[in-house]
């Protein structure tokens, strides 16, 4: 590794360290690539929880970091995106659209690739 | 005499054509280990024949009809602090030539299906209850790439799919070795190791007239801990591939979703 790249990665591990804070001990900053012929470089933006690319209630120990994580991070705000829920959710279907109604919060699902991120939206008519 | 001396020298120059002839014909051979030695800033050495059992590999690739795979997989991930941690995954991956792919995905984490049916390609979570789908072109490849690009959705084992085409990534090696023979679950192999812009990456082909790749070691040379991905691959090249393989029916109660196809990212908002 070139010393440039060397200092890159490191201007880019301490960035990251600074926006993590101290309390992060579980956040991803690289994940491996998986293929090499395809350009794709998916490297760059895994700034994220290792809990969060987890199916829900289904990983136990990864489930309960993840609404812990989403319970500290995550303001209601309209259009902000969060990667996982707050514990008490129930599913609505609305018009044909799916939505997570979690105590008067409403999250619409979606597939970030093969990850289900949820947009916080306004209360469905 | 002068003749016979015009001629010798003759013999001689043919000699020394001759002999420079079979000095560059074995080049490759001399000159890696002197390149080596010269230190890491050289270019490295290209095996020539490291090249061509890529070449072989992706041109038996290209010539099956359909092929099954079942792969475990390890791939590591890099906190914060610079730990490793390394998690496991199978995946089955059914393909059938020109317009057809089932993956299906396993780990302690979380499941994914993939359903390309030659007009829709569909993610499914069973897990969750949540699907989402988009019109896909009307070939593998451009399926694959639009999934990869416009998606975001990562394909497993995708070289698979690029070895053999002229978007395989064969221009870009900057060192090939021929590492020697290698057994993976009881298959002879070659090993072969290589270098490119900011991956190192391995691959066990095996001998035979079957060139399939058995094996594939996927080094990220780009973060200083040097993260890597691992696959072993059984292969079933006389696979179950009727249409009701890649057909995806929702399961009950399951809900369907958009996908998140925008420039924005979740990963990048606060």
């Amino acid at each position: 590794m070139s010393p440039h790249s060397f200092l890159k990665s490191l201007a880019v591990v301490l960035g990251f360290g600074l926006l993590a804070g101290s309390a992060e001990a579980r956040a991803v900053r690289t994940t491996t690539r998986t293929h090499v012929n395809s350009n794709v470089n998916r490297d760059v933006d895994v700034h994220r929880d290792i809990d969060v690319d987890v199916d829900r209630n289904y990983h136990p120990v990864a489930t309960a970091a993840a609404v812990t994580a989403t319970a500290t991070v995550t303001a209601a705000a309209i259009g902000s995106v969060a990667r996982s829920l707050p514990p008490a959710c129930s599913t609505a279907v609305v018009s044909g659209v799916t939505y997570q109604n979690c105590e008067g919060t409403w999250y619409q699902p979606r597939y970030s690739g093969t990850e289900v991120s949820y947009v916080v939206v306004n209360p469905p008519r | 005499m002068g003749l016979q001396g015009i001629g010798s020298k003759k013999r001689l120059l043919s000699l020394v054509l001759c002999a420079g002839g079979l000095v560059s014909g074995f080049s490759p051979a001399l000159a890696a280990p002197g390149q080596a030695a010269a230190g890491p800033q050289d270019a490295p050495a290209v095996d020539p024949n490291a090249i061509k059992a890529l070449e072989e590999m992706g041109g038996f690739l290209r010539s099956l009809p359909a092929f099954a795979i079942t792969a475990e997989t390890t791939t590591d991930e890099v906190l914060d602090s610079g730990q490793k941690i390394q998690l496991s995954s199978e995946a089955e991956l059914r393909a059938r030539r020109p317009d057809k792919l089932r993956v299906d995905i396993k780990s302690d984490r979380k499941q994914r299906q993939f359903f390309y049916d030659g007009k829709t390609f569909t993610v499914n979570g069973p897990k969750g209850g949540y699907y989402a789908s988009f019109d896909a072109p009307p070939t593998l490849a451009q399926t694959i790439a639009t999934a990869e690009h416009r998606y975001g959705v990562e394909i497993p084992l995708v070289d698979l799919f690029y070895w053999g085409t002229d978007k395989s990534g064969i221009k870009d090696i900057q060192s090939a070795i021929d590492v020697g023979p290698a057994t993976i679950d009881g298959v002879e192999t070659e090993q072969y190791a290589f270098k490119q812009q900011g991956v190192d990456w391995q691959v066990w082909i095996e001998k035979g007239d079957k060139p399939l790749p058995r094996k594939l070691v996927i080094t990220n040379t780009q973060d200083p801990t040097q993260p890597q991905h691992v696959a072993v691959l059984d292969w079933n090249l006389k696979p179950n591939v009727g249409n009701a393989v890649f057909a995806f029916n929702p399961p009950k109660g399951s809900h369907r979703i958009q996908f998140d196809a925008g420039p924005s990212n979740p990963g990048r908002s606060p």
